[in-house]
C-alpha cells in the first residue's frame, strides 16, 4: 500500500487530495452567494460562523463534544459497513441509549458508587442497549431476511417515540408530578454521574468522552486492518456464500457487526446525556444519528475519515448557529448550505477515483 | 360505532393516498436497484412548486404539473449525480433531503412573506359512482401534495 | 476499496476543515449603549401559533423602543444545541429570552454562568430551582382555555364542542381539561370531545382529529396547535363549522373564525424587553394570565351580542376572584 503511495505522481496525488477540499469550498461559496443575495454582509456572516465555531472556549468544546457523538454513530457505521451492513438507524440507537443511561445513573445506589464505577456504569448500560437494538436488527437479517436499512430505520421510530413514553409515564421516567405542570422529562441525572471535564476551565463543556471516542477509533482502525475479525467481516461483506463456505460462522458475524454499531450509538447517546444533556426528554437524540450517519458515509470505511468528517459537521453546525444570531442568516439558508456540501462531497468522489488513474 | 368505523375508515385511505403514490414511485426505482432515499425531499419540493404553481395560475390542475415538473428536475439532478458519477445513492438521498427542506422553507418565506395565510386553490372533490351512495362515502382523488407539506397544505 | 485513496480523499476533507479554523478566534466586544436582547425561538417563527405570536411580541418591541434596543434572535433550536444557543446568545447580550417551556432546563443550566445577563423564561413555571437571574413567566393558557370553552358553548349550535391539542404535555392537557370545563359551565350538557395529535405541526393529524370530531355533532373548535390549524381550518371549510382562534385576535379576517383568545406570548416578549430597557426587570415567577390584562389574556366572540359578552366578563372575573379555580398552565 505504501509503494502505492510512493509511485503515484505527485502532481495528482495533490490533485486527488484537493478535490473534496474544493467540493466543500465550492458549496461554502454558492452559500455565501446566496447569503449575499438575501441581503446580509458576507463579511459579517463570516465573521459570525469563525466566531461561532472557534470563538470561544465554550464553542470549541461545543463543537467537539458534538463531532464525539458523531464520531461515534460514524465509527459504528463504517464497522457494519466492513461486512457490507447499512446502519441507518443510529438516531433510535442513542435513544436508548440514551434512556438506559438515565435509567441506571438515576437508580439510587448507582450515584454513592466509587472509582469512578457511577460514572462507568450509565455509559455501559447504554452500550449495552445500543447493542441490543442494532443486535435486534441483526437477528430479522439472518433469521427472516429483513433488509437491514429497513429494520434499523424503523427501530429508530420506536425508540424515538420510546424516550417520549419513558418521560411522559411517571411510572418510567419522568419526574414526580408536582403540579399539574410539571414538564415531561426525567428528574437530572447525579453529579457524580456526569463526566468529568477535561480541562479545568469551568467556561468549556469539554468533558472525556473525547479521549473515549479517540481509543475506539484507534480500537476500531486495528480491529478493521489487523485483526481476524476485521477480516472475516470483509470476506463477508464481499461475497457472503464465498465466506460461509470457507466455513465463516456468517450468521453470527452479521449479528454481531450491527450490535457493535448499535452499540457505538448507543454509547453516543450516554455520552449525550451524562455529558452534556443531564435530562432526558423527548427529542433529546436532536438528529445527531442522522448527521453521523452522513459522517460515516462520507468517510468511505476510513476511521480518520470519520474523525475528520465529524469535526468537520460539528462546527459546521456550531458555525450555522453564530451566523443566524449574530449576521441574521435564516436558518434554512444554513441548512440548503449543508445540503449542498453533503451532495457536493458525494459527487465529488469519482474525480478522486480518476485521478487514482482509473483503478475502478 | 359504524359511524367511527367509517370515519377510521376514511381516515385511512385519505391519509395513506400521498403514502401509496411515493410508495409506487419507490417501487419503480427499486426494480431498477436504485434506492431513492429522497422520497420526502422530492414529495416537499413537489408540495412546494405545486402550491406555487396553483397559487399563481389559479388552476390546482396547472399546480400538480409545476410540481411534477419540479419533482423531475430533481430527481435528473440526483440521478445523474448517484448513476453517472456514481456517488453513494445513500449520501446523495440524504444531502437532497436536508437541501429540499432547507430551500422550500427558504423560498416559502420569501414568497409567501412568511406569515401568509392564502389560501391555495386546492383539486375539487371526486364522486365515485355507486361508491359515493354508500354511507362510507369520501373523496378518492387527493392533490398529492397537500400531506407532504405541512408549510403550506393546497387541498382545502 | 482500497484504502490509499479514501485516505486522500479524507485528508482533504481534514485539511478543508483545518483552513477554516485558521482564520477564528476573534475576540468579541460587548457593545455599550442599547439594551441588547437576544431570543431563542425553539420552532418556527412562521408556525401560526406560540412561536409567531412570541415573534410578533419581539417585533412589536423593536417598534416600540426603535434604537433603545438591539435584538437577535434564533429559531428551530434542537435540544443538542439549546445549550450552546443560549451561551452563545448570553455571551453577547443583556437579556435572554427563551421563548417555550422546553427552553427551561437549558436556561437554568447556562444561566447561572452568566450572572449579570437577565433570563427570561415565557411559558416558565414556578420551579424552586430558578436561578436568581432568571424571570419566568407563565401564560396561564388553561385559564383562557375555560373561557374559550365557555364560549364555544354559547356559540354551539349542536351542542358538541371540541378541542384539538399538539403535544401531550401538562399546558396542553391542561388547557383541554378546562376548555371541556368551560364549555360545561356555561351548557351542563353539553358534549365535548378531545384530541392529541402528538404534533403540533401535523396539519393531517389535525385535520383528521377535527374531521372525527365533526363527525361526532362537533361544530365549534379549539386548539393548541401550531402549523397544525391549517388542517383544523379545511376540515372547518369543508364542513361548514367554526373555529375559535387561539393566540391573537384576528376578528373580521376570515369569516371561518368566530371567536379568538389572546394568549399573550407576545406580550411576555414585549413586556420582559420594556422592563429591561426602563431598568425595572427583576427575577421573579409571574403568572400572566387575564390578571395582566387584555392583551395578556382575554377573549373576544367576534359578532358576540352583549349577553354573550356580559357572560363572558362575568366569567373573567369570577376567575380573577378565585371563584372559579382552573388548573395551572
Amino acid at each position: 500500500m505504501t509503494a502505492l503511495v510512493l509511485s503515484m505522481p505527485d502532481r495528482r496525488r495533490v490533485l486527488a487530495l484537493s478535490i473534496p477540499f474544493l467540493a466543500v469550498i465550492g458549496s461554502m461559496a454558492i452559500g455565501l452567494l446566496l447569503i449575499a443575495a438575501s441581503g446580509k454582509s458576507i463579511p459579517d456572516a463570516i465573521e459570525a460562523f469563525l466566531d461561532g465555531a472557534f470563538g470561544t472556549a465554550f464553542a470549541l468544546g461545543a463543537s467537539i463534544n458534538r463531532a464525539v457523538a458523531l464520531s461515534l454513530i460514524g465509527l459504528g457505521f463504517i464497522l457494519a459497513a466492513r461486512a457490507n451492513l447499512t446502519n441507518v438507524g443510529g438516531e433510535g440507537q442513542i435513544a436508548v441509549g440514551g434512556i438506559a443511561a438515565t435509567a441506571i445513573a438515576l437508580w439510587p445506589p448507582v450515584a454513592g458508587l466509587p472509582l469512578g464505577l457511577a460514572v462507568i456504569l450509565p455509559l455501559l448500560a447504554g452500550t449495552l442497549a445500543g447493542a441490543v437494538w442494532g443486535g435486534i436488527a441483526g437477528v430479522m437479517k439472518v433469521r427472516f431476511g429483513t433488509n437491514e436499512v429497513i429494520s434499523t430505520l424503523l427501530l429508530g421510530f420506536v425508540a424515538l417515540l420510546m424516550v417520549y413514553w419513558c418521560v411522559q409515564s411517571t411510572a418510567l421516567l419522568r419526574q414526580p408530578q408536582t403540579s399539574s405542570s410539571t414538564l415531561p422529562e426525567s428528574l437530572p441525572i447525579p453529579d457524580s454521574t456526569k463526566l468529568p471535564g477535561l480541562t479545568n476551565d469551568p467556561g468549556s463543556p469539554l468533558h472525556i468522552g473525547l479521549i473515549l471516542c479517540l481509543l475506539l477509533a484507534l480500537a476500531i482502525a486495528i480491529v478493521l486492518q489487523r485483526s481476524t475479525f476485521g477480516l472475516r467481516l470483509r470476506a463477508i461483506g464481499l461475497n457472503e456464500l464465498a465466506a460461509r463456505r470457507a466455513g465463516m460462522p456468517g450468521s453470527i458475524l452479521l449479528v454481531v457487526a450491527l450490535g457493535i454499531a448499535g452499540a457505538f450509538g448507543g454509547l453516543a447517546g450516554a455520552i449525550m446525556l451524562q455529558g452534556e444533556q443531564f435530562y432526558l426528554k423527548a427529542g433529546f437524540s436532536s438528529g445527531y444519528g442522522f448527521d453521523g450517519l452522513v459522517v460515516g458515509l462520507l468517510s468511505r470505511g476510513s476511521t480518520i475519515g470519520v474523525l475528520a468528517g465529524a469535526l468537520f459537521f460539528g462546527f459546521l453546525r456550531s458555525g450555522g448557529i453564530s451566523m443566524e444570531i449574530m449576521a441574521g442568516v435564516p436558518s434554512a439558508l444554513t441548512v440548503v448550505i449543508q445540503g449542498l456540501i453533503v451532495i457536493a462531497i458525494a459527487g465529488s468522489v469519482i474525480l478522486v477515483e480518476k485521478l487514482e488513474g482509473g483503478r475502478r | 360505532m359504524e359511524e367511527t368505523l367509517a370515519i377510521f375508515i376514511a381516515s385511512t385511505l385519505r391519509l395513506a393516498m400521498p403514502l401509496m403514490l411515493a410508495a409506487s414511485g419507490e417501487l419503480v426505482s427499486e426494480r431498477a436497484g436504485v434506492l431513492n432515499l429522497s422520497l420526502e425531499g422530492m414529495m416537499l419540493t413537489a408540495a412546494f412548486f405545486g402550491a406555487l404553481g396553483s397559487w399563481a395560475t389559479g388552476n390546482p390542475y396547472l399546480g400538480v404539473g409545476c410540481a411534477v415538473g419540479a419533482a423531475l428536475c430533481v430527481a435528473a439532478v440526483q440521478a445523474w449525480l448517484s448513476v453517472n458519477l456514481r456517488a453513494n445513492q445513500l449520501v446523495i438521498g440524504i444531502g437532497f433531503n436536508i437541501l429540499a427542506l432547507g430551500a422550500t422553507t427558504l423560498l416559502y418565506r420569501i414568497i409567501f412573506g412568511g406569515l401568509s395565510r392564502e389560501e391555495i386553490p386546492g383539486l375539487p372533490k371526486l364522486s365515485v359512482p355507486g361508491l359515493s351512495d354508500l354511507p362510507f362515502r369520501r373523496r378518492r382523488l387527493r392533490c398529492r401534495s397537500s400531506a407532504a407539506s405541512s408549510r403550506i397544505a393546497p387541498c382545502p | 476499496m482500497n484504502h490509499f485513496d479514501r485516505r486522500l480523499f479524507l485528508t482533504g476533507t481534514a485539511g478543508a476543515a483545518g483552513l477554516v479554523m485558521l482564520g477564528g478566534l476573534a475576540v468579541p466586544a460587548r457593545a455599550a449603549g442599547p439594551l441588547t436582547v437576544g431570543v431563542l425561538i425553539p420552532g418556527s417563527k412562521s408556525d401560526k401559533g406560540w412561536m409567531e405570536s412570541g415573534f410578533d411580541g419581539l417585533q412589536a418591541a423593536e417598534k416600540k423602543l426603535g434604537a433603545k434596543i438591539t435584538v437577535k434572535y434564533i429559531e428551530n433550536v434542537k435540544f443538542g444545541d439549546m445549550e450552546q444557543v443560549l451561551v452563545a446568545l448570553a455571551g453577547k447580550n443583556d437579556l435572554v429570552i427563551g421563548v417555550g417551556g422546553q427552553t427551561q432546563a437549558s436556561v437554568f443550566k447556562v444561566a447561572p454562568r452568566f450572572p449579570k445577563v437577565k433570563f427570561a423564561i415565557i411559558g416558565g413555571n414556578a420551579d424552586p430551582k430558578k436561578p436568581d437571574n432568571v424571570s419566568g413567566y407563565d401564560v396561564r393558557q388553561a385559564e383562557i382555555g375555560f373561557v374559550a370553552g365557555a364560549a364555544a358553548a354559547m356559540l354551539s349550535k349542536n351542542g358538541a364542542v371540541s378541542y384539538v391539542g399538539g403535544l401531550e404535555i401538562p399546558a396542553i392537557k391542561n388547557t383541554g381539561k378546562e376548555f371541556g370545563n368551560g364549555a360545561r359551565y356555561v351548557n351542563p350538557k353539553i358534549k365535548y370531545i378531545e384530541n392529541y395529535t402528538g404534533d403540533f405541526d401535523d396539519v393531517a393529524k389535525a385535520k383528521e382529529a377535527t374531521l372525527a370530531a365533526i363527525a361526532q355533532g362537533a361544530d365549534v373548535h379549539y386548539h393548541i396547535l401550531n402549523l397544525g390549524l391549517r388542517g383544523m381550518e379545511q376540515a372547518a371549510r369543508e364542513k361548514g363549522t367554526h373555529v375559535i382562534g387561539s393566540y391573537t385576535d384576528r376578528c373580521g379576517t376570515d369569516p371561518l373564525y368566530v371567536a379568538y383568545s389572546v394568549t399573550g406570548v407576545g406580550f411576555q416578549v414585549e413586556y420582559a424587553i420594556e422592563q429591561a430597557a426602563a431598568g425595572t426587570w427583576k427575577p421573579e415567577f409571574k403568572p400572566f394570565g387575564l390578571a395582566m390584562g387584555p392583551k395578556s389574556s382575554d377573549m373576544v366572540i367576534c359578532k358576540g351580542t352583549p349577553e354573550q359578552k356580559a357572560k363572558l366578563e362575568e366569567i373573567k372575573k369570577d376567575l380573577l376572584s378565585g371563584k372559579i379555580k382552573v388548573l395551572d398552565a
